[in-house]
């Protein structure tokens, strides 16, 4: 059936009493699974394509701690994506925490919990600016996008005054030994982002704040009818999202060892979301299906290079993801409507 | 509130509402002089004839993809992929100036042209898919970037062959030809939206989308002509910018000054149009990008390091639309 929210999961079961063409259950159908059938698909594409470096348990462990931090990010990134909320400043938010943790950990030879700590504030203050302009009613995109500018600028400027060439390199022992831990032979961010998901999970299906986030998202005006306070909401929402993707902005720079203004793979959050069926609009969306989505993108750019494709080749193929993401997601609000 | 006013105090508030409209409708040429002269005293090198050409020509380059982004907006298309039509564009015109030796009108006219299909692209993607333009030219914009690196390979192509630079910066009557270029970009833009028929569908369809469509404006296509002005001028500039620089630029990092569509939104907004279409005069952008032009010149010459301009930059968006969400509220 259609994935969503109780009530739209409602509103079909009774529209399904009406009976639907063949059809529209077959599209259905597409649309709510197409993403397990692709992501086996691609599995078999490239254990087909390289046999033997594909189907290794190294090229596995490649896909997980990939997946690792960016699935920690994408757990909040879909329940500020259902809160109606679309966020611009991942990669900027990432770079500039792990810019902020790098100075003061590696450079300034702070300890540990003051450099996180230090960063967590940074984060919070960046979450409170982007929910502070949605409350003066700008649009979310706009409001992160403008706050990405300045977490973009605030990166440089640690850049700037510490006088590194472009990136700071991230090699005291305590951090470097955190990203790199492994908890029965499997690095420990890949447990950690199950956790996120499963917190995730209980929060969004079995809290009172979950249903509130759904319905904010669904249907603003009806919620504020209702006595949610959408702005609150919208502030804890993006301040948690900020938090946690300057945490896993700190582990991928822990990982490279290096600490740079941009972070790569962050800024897929929004097609893996879109693919696993979370309406862009809000209101709507499972978080375990993200986690699909997460999968299949992760196994693309560790196939693709595998496969050794060339770099622009790469690029192209996930902007037409992307592209194709956005589509998807139109065609089932089209459905949804009709 | 409202209700409880007098006659007279309601007199008042409405003064009052219009002194703070004219102020914000005006502010910006106050500030843009405040902001030149005391650039003038602080920054050192500002206030001498090249550096005024410099900062005339940023602002040319700035003002033209500002002029089609207006128009864009007025239609209520939030068009974000401008940083990948200029990839694309510049690319286009670095290859088959220098590297396929193609004579300078026919690579304007290609490069021009490869705007013109990005900016149909959008329009299919936007129109056809439905979807809103602010997310599908976020999406366009990787796939345009990908092609500019495809086209170059990864490489920043370097223009050693004579004649473009030369051609486009041409001085007439003392100016850089890029400014009379904006100016002419301007003259059109205005023509478009207050003469024709066209405009006003324009302004319509920015302003009232459901509204439009009920009352026979052709809207969808409306939407596409939008995009693709708004691409076109993104590829003008490419060129220009290409020119300018003697290579291929690959836009990776935008400091003020430089264009993209931050600086192009943040313009559009502080030159009072709606966020969300429909409203605002595009002579008063000039202004706008001057103002910004100015202020990012100004910071380099102090020395100011990339990260502050940068936090600058954002806070300068943050406060546009800020100005932008109040003055739709007072209107």
């Amino acid at each position: 059936m259609a994935s969503g929210s109780p009530v739209q999961r409602a509103y079909s079961r009774i529209a399904g009493g009406y009976g639907r063409s063949r059809n529209k259950q077959i599209i259905q159908f597409l649309l709510d699974n197409g993403l397990f059938i692709a992501f086996v698909l691609e599995l078999i594409l490239f254990a087909v394509a390289a046999p033997d470096l594909f189907i290794r348990s190294r090229t596995l462990e490649a896909i997980l701690r990939l997946s690792g931090p960016a699935g920690i990010v994408l757990a909040s990134y879909t329940i500020t994506l259902i809160s109606g909320q679309i966020d611009l400043s991942t990669a900027q938010v990432g770079g500039m925490a792990s810019l902020m943790f790098a100075a003061v950990f590696q450079l300034l030879e702070w300890p540990l919990g003051v450099a996180l700590a230090l960063t967590v504030v940074l984060t919070i203050a960046v979450g409170l600016l982007s929910s502070y302009l949605i409350k003066q009613g700008i649009p979310s995109f706009v409001s992160t996008l403008a706050v990405g500018v300045v977490c973009g600028g605030i990166g440089f400027l640690i850049i700037n005054l510490t006088k590194q060439p472009g990136m700071i390199r991230l090699v005291r022992p305590p951090l470097r030994d955190i990203a790199n831990f492994e908890v029965l032979g499997v690095p420990f961010v890949i447990p950690l982002m199950f956790v996120a998901y499963a917190i995730g999970w209980v929060v969004l299906n079995q809290t009172r704040f979950g249903a509130h986030i759904y319905a904010m998202g669904g249907n603003p005006a009806a919620a504020a009818l209702n006595g949610i306070n959408a702005i609150r909401i919208a502030r804890i929402v993006l301040v948690t999202n900020a938090v946690i993707t300057g945490m896993a902005g700190i582990l991928i720079a822990g990982r490279q060892l290096a600490a740079q203004p941009g972070v790569e793979g962050l800024g897929q959050s929004l097609t893996a979301a879109l693919f696993a069926g979370v309406a862009l609009s809000g209101g709507s969306g499972k978080i375990e299906r993200t986690l699909i989505g997460l999968l299949f993108l992760s196994t693309l750019t560790i196939g693709l290079g595998i496969l050794n494709v060339a770099a622009p080749v790469r690029q192209l193929i996930f902007g037409s993801a992307f592209v194709f993401a956005i589509l998807l997601d139109s065609i089932r609000q089209q459905l949804a409507s009709r | 509130m409202l209700g409880r006013l007098t006659q007279g105090e309601l007199k008042i508030a409405g003064r009052r509402r219009e002194q703070l409209l004219f102020l914000m409708d005006n502010g910006i040429y106050v500030v843009t002089v405040l902001l030149f002269i005391v650039f003038v005293f602080l920054a050192p090198y500002f206030f001498t004839p090249r550096n005024l050409v410099n900062i005339l020509i940023s602002a040319s380059l700035a003002g033209i993809v500002t002029a089609g982004y207006t128009v864009a907006i007025l239609a209520g298309q939030i068009d974000t992929s401008t940083q990948g039509v200029l990839a694309v564009a510049t690319v286009t015109t670095a290859l088959l100036f220098e590297e396929l030796g193609f004579s300078l009108p026919m690579t304007v006219i290609f490069a021009l042209l490869a705007g013109i299909a990005a900016g149909l692209f959008n329009g299919v993607i936007v129109v056809n898919g439905k979807i809103v333009a602010f997310v599908a030219t976020l999406a366009t914009q990787g796939v345009m970037l990908a092609i500019a690196l495809f086209l170059s390979g990864g490489q920043t192509i370097t223009i050693a062959r004579e004649g473009l630079q030369e051609a486009v910066f041409i001085r007439v009557f003392g100016i850089p030809s890029s400014v009379w270029i904006m100016f002419f970009c301007y003259i059109v833009g205005y023509v478009l939206l207050t003469q024709t028929k066209l405009g006003a569908h324009i302004y319509a369809t920015g302003a009232d989308y459901r509204a439009s469509l009920l009352s026979g404006v052709p809207v969808d296509r409306v939407i596409r002509i939008a995009l693709v002005i708004s691409a076109l001028t993104a590829a003008l500039t490419a060129v220009l910018v290409t020119a300018r620089a003697k290579q291929s630029a690959m836009f990776g990092l935008a400091i003020a000054g430089s264009v993209d569509f931050v600086t192009a939104l943040t313009a559009v907004l502080l030159g009072g149009f709606s966020l969300f279409g429909g409203v605002g005069r595009i002579e008063r952008n000039l202004v706008a990008v001057l103002f910004l032009t100015i202020l990012g010149n100004g910071l380099q010459l102090m020395n100011v390091p990339t990260g502050i301009i940068l936090i600058v930059r954002g806070f300068a968006l943050v406060l546009a639309v800020i100005l932008s969400v109040l003055r739709a509220r007072m209107t």
